[in-house]
């Protein structure tokens, strides 16, 4: 059931982003359903490979997709191997991301692919850090809450670590990787990052407050995409270089968690 | 600026590189064998002439600013400036050109362009990198080369005002203001002073746009969507205004030599866009993550400024006081303040643009339009002399030079676009910059291509 939430939904959450966006910037901004109709449209156009890709480059969007899906139908979940697993899928489906990028030998796509592989690098050291709080206290926890906040919008590509809308390819982390995808390809890197929103929001959601039903947890989804949407329209993208020093931040909000409870326990 | 052919200074080749270092090199051109070239001094405009045949001593190596127009002169008429540094055609493109390369084993090169991902212009881009860090960047141009100086020789005819107000699209009236008062002192008329203070009007507008519209721009390279789009709806409101003015929003049709064709009865109201432009730029300059990505962005230093011969916002915001309205004032009429910034980053650059948005609103708030005919009759222009005008356009100082022939027409024409000095800035700016960053101080300098390829 979350698996199909997951996947009929998540393309919903960037249309409630863009959308607040829209409104924060005074204009009346694109149909929520937007998303749907761009999928829609890509999956029937017709595939462009350049010479140099082989096949792993055609093959990494299914892997992508596979494993958002099944990261998805394994949330919510507090169990410390089923989250791992899909905290591992995700970091999958990055690998065959960049795996594709540098397919490409498109001096671009290199450049995306070693930011991001750097940029995940960190983020996944505050992420494991709010992992072992969560599992082992039962109140949310407010430090974690943050770090988790901030790990979300690196993770999913959005501003102030990312930024979704740019068409410079210069400043790019996640759209500079799939600049050569095209047509169904596109569609499934498209909703493949959609649904890793989605499995970003039920991760931090299954963390901060376990036991949520699913009901529950699309509300948490819409507030989630509400929240981001705010945050990029009040807030400038960092510099490249100072992104770390953000990831840095999340991790040690998480460690302070950590501490504070080890001391407390 | 006019003068007669046989009453320029002419000087031998040594005293003549010495006296091109005093002042602000505006133009160097060729005619009949001398090579002619146009200073900005604190006292106005000079001449200076020296006799040359198939090459003589560069002037790139004492005076950067040269570099552009030796090359231009070089591709154009095969004149060698000898000890150039690099000496590589500037518009004709030939075998996708040559580059600088760094070599190591951690430096990789990245080629941007002339496709780009936006709708703008083609240019090249080719960076040599060390991981984000920006070693060198080297700039090719030429994409859009169409020949718009040879095709105004022989001018002026009905086509000339077209190609100058297409000389760069986004300075249609700065272009034709300088076309046109070139073509008057040629003849020896002047515009009337209401003319005169209707073209200014509408410089002003088109600074207003253009300025407005970089500021959105700049919000939107460091994703700051507020600004972006409040800015993108402003710079249309802008352009109306010269829309309504001439019902072009470039301004297209309105200048034209001996005056203006369309009169313009009244400043409009600018409270309600005054208020919002403020409202929609504070919000941006006060926000603290885009002062940290404005502020040590792209920085140029005062020295560098002056070596290159930057002109327009990029000069000023390095602390350069260089603004032709100040430089070679119009007497008879009331000009905006002259704003300068410090620091030459990308902060100074935007703080520039929007001090300017403040002046030139101040300025069509309070000006009074002087009475006086619309246009006046522009005769025959006269034969074997040689004119400059300078208008500060919203990107600098545009520069038109032309020579009649025995015939009274154009025997040369050329146009020096402020991007042509201002490119260079733009590479040095990226220096040990982190690559990501291009887009931005690019923007910060937002130059023509079209401008400087002709």
């Amino acid at each position: 059931m979350s698996l199909v939430l997951a996947a009929l939904l998540s393309p919903l959450l960037l249309g409630i982003i863009t959308r607040v966006k829209a409104w924060f910037a005074g204009r009346r901004g694109a149909p929520l359903l937007q998303p749907y109709h761009d999928l829609l449209r890509l999956v029937q156009k017709g595939a462009v490979y350049s010479h140099t890709t082989t096949w792993v480059f055609k093959l990494a969007p299914s892997v992508c997709l596979a494993c958002s899906l099944g990261a998805a139908a394994l949330l919510p979940s507090r169990a410390l191997p089923t989250l791992l697993l899909a905290c591992s899928l995700l970091a999958l489906q990055r690998f065959w991301m960049v795996l594709a990028a540098l397919d490409t030998g498109s001096s671009f796509e290199g450049m995306g692919a070693s930011r991001e592989v750097h940029f995940s690098a960190l983020a996944e050291l505050g992420l494991l850090f709010s992992l072992a709080v969560s599992l082992s206290q039962q109140q949310p926890s407010l430090l974690v809450g943050l770090a988790l906040f901030i790990v979300v919008l690196a993770e999913s590509a959005r501003v102030p670590v990312d930024d979704p809308n740019t068409h410079l390819e210069l400043t790019m982390v996640h759209e500079v990787m799939i600049l050569d995808h095209s047509g169904p390809d596109l569609a499934y890197m498209t909703w493949a990052a959609a649904i890793k929103l989605w499995v970003l929001g039920a991760l931090a959601a299954s963390l901060l407050s376990p036991g949520l039903s699913l009901l529950e947890l699309m509300g948490v989804q819409i507030g989630l995409a509400l929240a981001i949407g705010v945050v990029e329209s009040s807030v400038a993208r960092l510099r490249l270089l100072r992104i770390s020093e953000l990831l840095a931040t999340a991790s040690a909000l998480a460690a302070l968690a950590l501490l504070l409870q080890t001391r407390g326990s | 600026m006019i003068v007669k052919l046989s009453e320029i200074p002419r000087l031998d080749m040594h005293e003549w590189r010495g006296t091109c270092r005093h002042g602000r090199l505006a133009a160097l051109t060729l005619w009949q064998g001398e090579l002619l070239a146009v200073l900005v001094r604190p006292e106005g405009l000079v001449v200076r002439a020296t006799r040359v045949e198939e090459e003589y001593p560069s002037l790139t190596p004492d005076l950067p600013s040269a570099q552009a127009l030796e090359r231009a002169l070089f591709e154009e008429h095969g004149l060698r400036p000898v000890g150039h540094p690099w000496l590589k055609p500037l518009r004709r493109l030939r075998d996708g050109g040559q580059f600088y390369r760094v070599r190591g084993p951690q430096v990789h090169e990245v080629a941007v362009g002339p496709v780009h991902a936006g709708v703008i212009e083609p240019g090249h881009f080719r960076f040599q990198c060390n991981g984000e860090h920006v070693l060198h960047l080297e700039i090719a141009l030429g994409y859009q080369h169409r020949g718009v100086e040879r095709a105004l020789v022989g001018g002026p005819s009905r086509r000339s005002i077209h190609y100058a107000e297409t000389a760069a699209g986004d300075s249609s009236i700065a272009h034709a203001t300088c076309y046109s008062e070139l073509c008057e002192e040629l003849a020896g008329v002047q515009a009337s002073r209401r003319a005169r203070a209707v073209r200014m009007v509408a410089l002003e507008l088109e600074r207003l746009a253009n300025h407005v519209g970089d500021l959105g721009a700049l919000a939107g390279d460091v994703a700051f969507l507020p600004t972006a789009s409040w800015c993108g709806r402003l710079r249309g409101a802008y352009l109306n205004l010269t829309a309504e003015l001439c019902g072009n929003r470039f301004g297209r049709g309105l200048v034209r030599s001996g005056g203006v064709s369309v009169d313009l009865e009244r400043i409009p109201a600018l409270d309600t866009i005054r208020r919002d432009t403020q409202g929609a730029v504070e919000v941006l300059l006060a926000n603290s993550w885009v002062r940290a990505r404005f502020e040590d962005t792209g920085r140029l230093s005062l020295e560098t400024a002056r070596e290159l011969g930057l002109v327009g916002p990029a000069a000023r915001a390095c602390g350069l006081p260089l603004d032709v309205r100040h430089e070679l004032p119009q007497e008879d009429l009331p000009r905006p303040a002259l704003c300068t910034a410090e620091g030459g980053d990308v902060m100074a650059r935007a703080l520039v643009r929007w001090q300017e948005v403040q002046a030139s609103l101040d300025f069509l708030q309070q000006l009074e339009l002087p009475s006086g005919e619309l246009s006046r009759e522009v005769g025959a222009l006269a034969p074997a002399h040689l004119a400059v005008c300078l208008v500060e356009g919203w990107r600098g100082a545009v520069c038109h030079l032309a020579v009649t022939d025995d015939e009274g027409r154009f025997g040369r024409y050329q146009i020096v676009d402020p991007s042509m000095f201002n490119w260079p800035g733009l590479a040095l700016a990226m220096r040990g910059q982190e690559i990501s960053d291009f887009p931005l101080c690019n923007k910060s300098f937002n130059l023509s291509y079209c401008g400087h390829d002709l």
